[in-house]
């Protein structure tokens, strides 16, 4: 059972190796997507998500007990967005003009002005409508940073290695829909 | 979609999943084929070469690194047990409403007027702007903290209370700034929340700004 936020910071508090693990599959997907959403790559992110969660043990006898964790997490990482994306000197060479094109390709509307954050953020969008199995697979399969084999994909999902075809298809269509309405 | 070819095979023949010849069959139909099945085509392609520039998961050393700089944490914890936690009230000092006051003073500014509080304390001293909005009857409120030691660190979280439950909280940035926007007009608690100490402003009226 997911513990609740009371329960976890207490736990972090003992030194809970468990809590640890099970707050880091709740929020390090959110932590990683933030800084993405800021245009920053994926480097770039992993760093941020990965500061986040080392200010949470810097920070966690500053916490209140009924402290909203996801919502003091995403601050930090908005913040810490935000001066990396200052700090950086971002080549822009082509770069917007080749986001423009290829969101208004795969259906976004008004998509003279994106940048490739708001391009990530509205794919991001796109696959949170497509349901949770369709949404795993695409992310598994085009969008994980491990680029897995066909295989592997299947075991993480349970999946039987000959269904990931046609289902890809089906997942990927439902997706080509979704933007083109949002 | 042309009746011809499926979404499968064209999924199959852009990410080179298909032989040479099958590959070369699939390319003749698309060559022909309708309006529907050359937009699909286009969407497929676009999608994989966006996808392969984009990454949604982290990658698995990060997580790997957190559970070692976990472990490390809560060993060195265990060694250094915390010290005492300290609660320090701060007190006013400053307040800009108060000085017009004293000098027979109104604000007759159009513009929406603002109050500046200061308090002082063991933990640090903190500086609040209490600004009225033009549009509602909710204020802003931003503030800066000047920590001591015992209030020190990266990051200090910043909660606003009213009769004890949390209404908003947020954290620092690097100046140690922080600001709540549209706020109701009441009476709050203020608590800033640093490594060994919180320093408590209590109460913090904000029913008026002058």
């Amino acid at each position: 059972m997911e513990k609740n936020d009371h329960t976890l910071i207490q736990a972090l508090r003992r030194g809970d190796s468990q809590a640890w693990e099970e707050i880091l599959t709740q929020y390090e997907r959110l932590l990683f997507y933030i800084p993405l959403k800021y245009g920053l790559s994926r480097e770039d992110a992993a760093d941020v998500a990965q500061y986040c969660f080392i200010q949470l043990t810097q920070n966690i006898d500053s916490l209140r007990d009924d402290s909203n964790l996801g919502g003091w997490l995403s601050t930090v990482a908005q913040r810490q967005s935000w001066r990396v994306m200052q700090r950086r000197q971002r080549e822009r060479t082509g770069e917007a003009e080749n986001v423009a094109e290829d969101t208004a390709v795969l259906g976004k509307a008004d998509a003279e002005f994106v940048s490739r954050g708001e391009m990530v953020a509205w794919l991001h969008d796109g696959l949170s409508h497509i349901g949770e199995r369709c949404r795993d697979l695409l992310m598994a399969l085009y969008l994980d940073w491990e680029q897995p084999a066909y295989e592997q994909v299947a075991q993480k999902l349970d999946l039987s290695l000959g269904s990931i075809g046609p289902l890809r298809a089906r997942c990927l269509q439902r997706l080509k829909e979704v933007l083109g309405n949002i | 979609m042309s009746e011809q070819i499926s979404f499968e095979r064209l999924v199959d023949w852009i990410e080179g999943r298909l032989s040479p010849q099958e590959s070369a069959e699939v390319a003749s139909i698309v060559e022909n084929a309708d309006v529907e099945t050359q937009d699909a085509v286009a969407w497929l392609r676009t999608f994989n070469r966006v996808s392969q520039q984009t990454t949604l998961l982290p990658p698995e050393r990060m997580r790997q690194q957190l559970v070692a700089h976990f472990a490390n944490w809560a060993a060195e914890r265990k060694r250094n047990q915390p010290g005492l936690w300290q609660r320090i009230q701060a007190a006013l000092t400053f307040d800009s409403g108060s000085q017009l006051a004293l000098v027979g003073a109104r604000n007759t500014s159009l513009e929406t007027s603002q109050r500046q509080l200061i308090y002082s304390s063991e933990g640090g001293d903190i500086t609040l702007f209490i600004q009225e909005r033009p549009y509602d009857t909710h204020l802003d409120l931003n503030g800066q903290i000047f920590p001591t030691s015992a209030t020190s660190g990266d990051i200090l979280t910043v909660q606003l209370l009213a009769d004890g439950e949390e209404v908003e909280a947020t954290v620092t940035d690097e100046l140690f700034e922080f600001a709540f926007t549209a706020v109701p007009r009441q009476s709050y608690t203020l608590i800033i929340r640093g490594h060994q100490a919180e320093i408590v402003i209590t109460p913090l009226d904000l029913t008026q700004t002058s």
